[in-house]
């Protein structure tokens, strides 16, 4: 069977950078095995989330009024 | 919809950033099951937001690597089954706003995905903490 003629396109990356492919952008992380893939971006934080809903992130006395008595099953 | 301590079905509001759906729940491919499972429950979250008995805490420190106290999180498809039954999840963040405490969708996913996908718990220490728990 031929081999086929790809040209391959070096890419100057490190883990966590963001790149675009195709108007998308996506996080290079680690694959978990030594290497690195690319997922779709995660583009805000948490705190800036909260900003865009005009909130602000609860006190973690807040959080045990509210939420101290949820189960949790350590599972993440 | 802020909390009504005492009531026998509590609930609390929830609030979707569309840029957050689309980079949690439009990331997977239109009727793939995950996408179908988030979607069947956001009109439900916007208009009804979420019963607090539904839900639990994030762990402070998970077997993953992830940290997430502070967050909040259900399980997908919302409902009594049991969590076997269930493999995807809503991680959530309170706040306050003037108004009201709500919850805002931080992040979506495979509870236990197949190796190599981050799981719903990376994705949200991601968002919390600006890099995924092994970086």
């Amino acid at each position: 069977m031929a081999e086929m003629a790809v040209a391959v396109k070096k890419l100057d990356v490190a883990l966590g950078d963001v790149v675009e492919i195709g108007g998308r952008r996506y996080d290079v992380v680690s694959d978990k095995v030594g290497g690195v893939a690319l997922e779709p971006a995660i583009t805000s934080t948490v705190a800036e989330i909260h900003a865009e809903h005009r909130g602000r992130p609860l006190s973690s006395e807040e959080f045990s009024e509210h939420f101290g008595h949820l189960p949790s099953d350590g599972e993440g | 919809m802020g909390t009504s301590r005492g009531a026998a079905a509590r609930r609390l509001a929830v609030r979707v950033n569309s840029r957050v759906w689309r980079e949690e729940v439009e990331r997977f491919e239109l009727r793939s099951p995950p996408r179908t499972a988030a979607e069947r429950e956001r009109r439900g979250l916007e208009d009804h937001g979420v019963s607090l008995a539904g839900l639990m805490r994030c762990a402070v420190e998970g077997s993953d690597g992830t940290r997430l106290a502070g967050l909040v999180k259900v399980y997908v498809p919302i409902s009594q089954g049991p969590p076997s039954e269930r493999p995807f999840g809503f991680v959530l963040a309170p706040a306050r706003s003037e108004q009201e405490l709500f919850l805002a969708v931080v992040a979506f996913g495979e509870r236990h995905p197949r190796p190599g996908v981050r799981s719903v718990y990376e994705r949200a220490h991601r968002r919390l903490h600006g890099r995924y728990p092994n970086q």
